[in-house]
C-alpha cells in the first residue's frame, strides 16, 4: 500500500492524506483533476471508479467533488477530491477515462446544478421530473419549507372531500 | 429499409425488477439502443439524512435497498464508527456477520425466484419466496420486524440474540441445504435454463474492468474481487471461505456465481455460529444517542452486498447531524453503464432476464 | 319466476365480484417486497380468489405499495384511469397515509387520498402478509355491502381530484 502512496505523491501538486482502513485521500487542484485521473488509471493502473459525488461546502462557498477509486492489487481506496467555485460550478467530464462517471455526472448535474463540460447528457432530467425549483441537494434548499408549500399534510380526522 | 420503433418497458411491467423503466429502441425484435429512466423511487434520502440526528437516520437507511436492507445499516454503522474511532465487541461482530449473511441469503432466494420467473419457470419462485419467509421469521424473532431490521447500529448491534436463536438459524441452514438440491434439480441443472442463458449477454473480463463492475458480474468474468476478503469488516477475517469465479461472463455464469455465493453464505453462517463467543457484550458503551457528536472528517465505508460493492461516503462537521451522506449503490453502475451497453443487439425476449441477471435494484440508484 | 329487481341484480353482482379480484402487478414502492410472500406458497392469496395481473384494463385492485413519488404519482393516475369500473384502491403502509418517514422529503406526496380515491388503508411499515390478506378480506366485505365506492367518488368529485393533481404535477 505504501508503494502506491509513494507513487501518488510523485504527482505534481497533490496533497495526500492516509486514513486508516486503506483509504487514501488525494486533494488536487480543479484544473488538474482530469490529468490526475488519467494518470491514476493508465500509469498507476487504478481501474475502478466506485463512486463520485458532491459535498456542498456552503460556508466556504465551494463544492467539493470526490471520486472514489479502487486499486485492486493493493486493495486501497483512493479518494480524489477537488474544490470548485459554488457560484460558477463547472467541471470537466471524466467519462472518457472512467465510463461510470458519465451517469454519476448526470446525477450531480441534476442534484447540485454542477455544469459538466463534455457530457451532453448532464443537465437533462435524470431522476427528477418537471423540477422547477433550485437543485434540491444544495444546502440552501429547504426541503421542509418546500413540502409545506407544495404538499398537504394530514393533520387530524378531517373528511377528505 | 430499416425502421426502428421505441418501446417502453416499465415501470408497470412484470419483467422489470421493480419500479423503473427502460426505453428500448428496437428493430424487429433486436435492441438497437437502451436507456434507463430512473427516479420512480426517488425519496431524497441523502437530503433527509442531513436533517436528522445520527440515531434517527437508522430508521431511514434500511429503506434504501429493499430486498437486502442490512447492508445499509452495516455500512452506515461502519462509517460512523470509523469517524468516532469506536471498536465493536467480538460477539457483535459475529452477530453482524450472521445477520448480513442471512440477508444475503434472503436476497438471493428472492433473486432466484425472480430470475426463474423471467425465464418462465414460476415453480421456483413459489418455492424460494416461500423459503425466504422463514428467514424473515428468524429476523422477526431477533429484532421484532420482518423486513426493516434496524439491528446493526453504530457501536455494535441493538440487542443480543434471544436464547436458542442460533440453533434455529442452524436448523434453517440445514433446511436450505436440502432445498438447494431441489433448486438445482428443477432449475440450475435444467436444460432450458442453460439454453436460454448460455452465451447471452457476454461481458468479457476487460469490459467488466473497464465498466467498473463489482460483485457477481465481475466474479463471473474471472476476477476474484470481494469486499469481504479485500477489506474485511464484521467477522469475515476470522472466517474461511472461497470467492467463486467463472470465466464465461454470460447470463448463465452470473446465475451460477449467485448460486455458489448462496452456498457460501450457508457455510459462513455455520462457521460464524461455531466460532462466536457464547457470551459477552454486544454493544460498546456510547453516549446518549441524541447527543452523539461525531468528530469532523470524512469516511468511506463499504460492504459487499448481494449485487456488489455498497458504499457510504460520510462527511461530518462535528455536530449532531451528518453533514453529508452519499450512498453508492452498485446497481447505478450496473444499470446505466453496463446494462445500457449490454442490451444492444439482444433480443426483446431476453431483455428482462438480462436485467435480472445483472440484479438491478432500483431503490439503490434512485435513493 | 319474475325478473330480478335492480336491487337483487346488484346484490348478486357484488357477491360474484368480490370472489374474483385481480390485482394489478405494479410495484410502486418498497411495500412490494411483502407482496411475493403474500402471493406465493406460504400465504397464498389465490385461496381467496385473488391473483396478480399485468395489465390495467383487466385488473380490479390497484395496490399502492408504499410511498408515492411525484414521478410515480403520474403513472399511478394513468394506470388508475385506464382501469375499468368497478375498481378499488388500497393504500399500503404508512407512507400513502401521511408520508411516513418521508415527511420532509421534497419528492414524496403526503396524502394519497387527495389525488385518487382510496377505499382502504393498511397501516404499518411493513404490513405483514397477514395484514394484507385481512385488508383484502375487508375489501371483499365492503364490496358485498356496497361500501367500496371509490370509483364513484372519483367521478363525482373529478374537479377536486384533477385540481389537486394539477397542483402537484404541474
Amino acid at each position: 500500500m505504501m508503494d502506491l502512496v509513494d507513487r501518488i505523491k510523485e504527482i505534481e501538486g497533490v496533497k495526500v492524506t492516509v486514513q486508516r482502513h486503506n483509504r487514501v485521500f488525494v486533494d488536487v487542484d480543479k484544473d488538474k483533476v482530469i490529468d490526475t485521473l488519467y494518470y491514476m488509471k493508465h500509469v498507476l493502473g487504478i481501474t475502478q471508479l466506485s463512486f463520485m459525488n458532491v459535498v456542498d461546502r456552503i460556508d466556504e462557498g465551494k463544492f467539493e467533488i470526490f471520486y472514489v477509486l479502487y486499486e485492486r492489487e493493493s486493495k486501497v481506496n483512493v479518494i480524489v477530491r477537488i474544490w470548485i467555485d459554488r457560484d460558477n460550478p463547472v467541471i470537466e467530464t471524466a467519462d472518457k477515462i472512467y465510463p461510470p462517471a458519465h451517469n454519476w455526472e448526470r446525477e450531480i448535474a441534476e442534484m447540485f446544478g454542477v455544469k459538466v463540460l463534455g457530457n451532453e447528457d448532464a443537465g437533462k432530467p435524470f431522476i427528477l421530473e418537471n423540477w422547477k425549483d433550485m437543485p434540491p441537494m444544495r444546502k440552501d434548499f429547504d426541503s421542509v419549507k418546500y413540502c409545506n408549500e407544495h404538499y398537504v399534510f394530514r393533520h387530524s380526522e378531517e373528511e377528505n372531500e | 429499409m430499416s425502421r426502428t420503433y421505441e418501446l417502453f418497458i416499465g415501470p408497470n411491467h412484470p419483467g422489470i425488477p421493480g419500479n423503473f423503466s427502460v426505453k428500448l429502441e428496437l428493430e424487429g425484435d433486436t435492441v438497437v439502443s437502451a436507456k434507463g429512466d430512473p427516479g420512480y423511487l426517488h425519496r431524497a434520502f441523502e437530503k433527509s439524512m442531513e436533517n436528522r440526528y445520527y440515531i434517527q437516520n437508522l430508521a431511514l437507511i434500511p429503506r434504501i435497498c429493499v430486498p437486502e436492507p442490512d447492508i445499509n445499516e452495516a455500512a452506515y454503522a461502519m462509517a460512523v464508527e470509523d469517524l468516532m474511532g469506536v471498536e465493536i465487541p467480538e460477539r457483535a461482530k459475529y452477530l453482524r456477520t450472521i445477520v448480513l449473511e442471512m440477508a444475503r441469503i434472503a436476497a438471493y432466494l428472492f433473486w432466484m425466484g425472480g430470475f426463474a420467473a423471467t425465464l418462465g419457470l414460476y415453480t421456483l419462485s413459489q418455492w424460494t419466496v416461500g423459503d425466504r419467509d422463514y428467514a424473515l421469521d428468524l429476523f422477526a424473532e431477533l429484532c421484532g420486524v420482518r423486513v426493516y431490521h434496524m439491528y446493526i447500529w453504530p457501536g455494535g448491534v441493538r440487542r443480543d440474540a434471544p436464547p436458542g436463536w442460533e440453533d434455529e438459524v442452524l436448523a434453517y441452514v440445514r433446511y436450505l441445504r436440502d432445498k438447494l438440491i431441489d433448486y438445482d434439480n428443477i432449475f440450475f441443472k435444467n436444460v432450458m435454463f442453460k439454453q436460454r442463458t448460455r452465451g447471452v449477454a457476454v461481458i468479457t473480463k476487460e469490459q467488466a474492468i473497464e465498466w467498473c463492475a463489482t460483485g457477481p458480474i465481475l466474479k463471473a468474468t474471472g476476477v476474484a474481487q470481494d469486499v469481504r476478503k479485500d477489506d474485511p469488516y464484521a467477522a469475515y477475517e476470522y472466517i474461511d471461505f472461497e470467492i467463486p469465479t467463472l470465466t464465461d461472463g454470460d447470463s448463465w455464469a452470473r446465475a451460477m456465481i449467485r448460486r455458489w455465493e448462496f452456498e457460501n453464505s450457508l457455510n459462513i453462517i455455520e462457521q460464524a455460529i461455531k466460532k462466536m463467543p457464547k457470551k459477552g457484550p454486544v454493544w460498546t458503551k456510547m453516549p446518549n444517542p441524541l447527543k452523539w457528536r461525531v468528530p469532523k472528517g470524512e469516511a468511506y465505508a463499504k460492504v459487499e452486498s448481494a449485487r456488489g460493492e455498497h458504499g457510504f461516503y460520510m462527511v461530518s462537521d462535528g455536530t449532531e447531524r451528518p453533514y453529508r451522506v452519499a450512498v453508492r449503490g452498485s446497481s447505478h453502475t450496473h444499470m446505466f453503464t453496463i446494462a445500457e451497453r449490454l442490451l444492444v443487439g439482444q433480443r426483446l425476449a431476453d431483455v428482462s432476464h438480462i436485467l435480472v441477471s445483472l440484479d438491478i435494484c432500483p431503490p439503490e440508484f434512485d435513493r | 319466476m319474475d325478473r330480478l329487481t335492480e336491487e337483487q341484480a346488484k346484490t348478486i353482482a357484488n357477491m360474484l365480484r368480490k370472489r374474483s379480484l385481480w390485482m394489478i402487478h405494479y410495484c410502486t414502492g418498497c411495500g412490494a417486497i411483502e407482496l411475493p410472500p403474500t402471493m406465493t406458497s406460504r400465504y397464498d392469496m389465490s385461496r381467496f380468489g385473488l391473483a396478480p395481473f399485468v395489465t390495467p384494463r383487466q385488473s380490479d385492485i390497484l395496490l399502492v405499495t408504499g410511498y408515492v413519488n411525484i414521478k410515480t404519482l403520474r403513472r399511478i393516475i394513468t394506470v388508475y384511469e385506464q382501469m375499468l369500473d368497478p375498481k378499488y384502491v388500497i393504500g399500503f403502509g404508512s407512507c400513502p397515509i401521511n408520508g411516513g418517514v418521508y415527511w420532509d422529503s421534497y419528492s414524496v406526496i403526503k396524502r394519497l387520498d387527495r389525488y385518487i380515491p382510496v377505499d382502504l388503508y393498511i397501516a404499518g411499515c411493513m404490513p405483514r402478509p397477514e395484514a394484507v390478506i385481512t385488508a383484502f378480506r375487508t375489501l371483499m366485505d365492503m364490496i358485498d355491502q356496497g361500501k367500496a365506492d371509490g370509483y364513484k367518488r372519483y367521478k363525482r368529485n373529478l374537479a377536486y381530484y384533477k385540481e389537486n393533481q394539477r397542483k402537484v404535477l404541474g
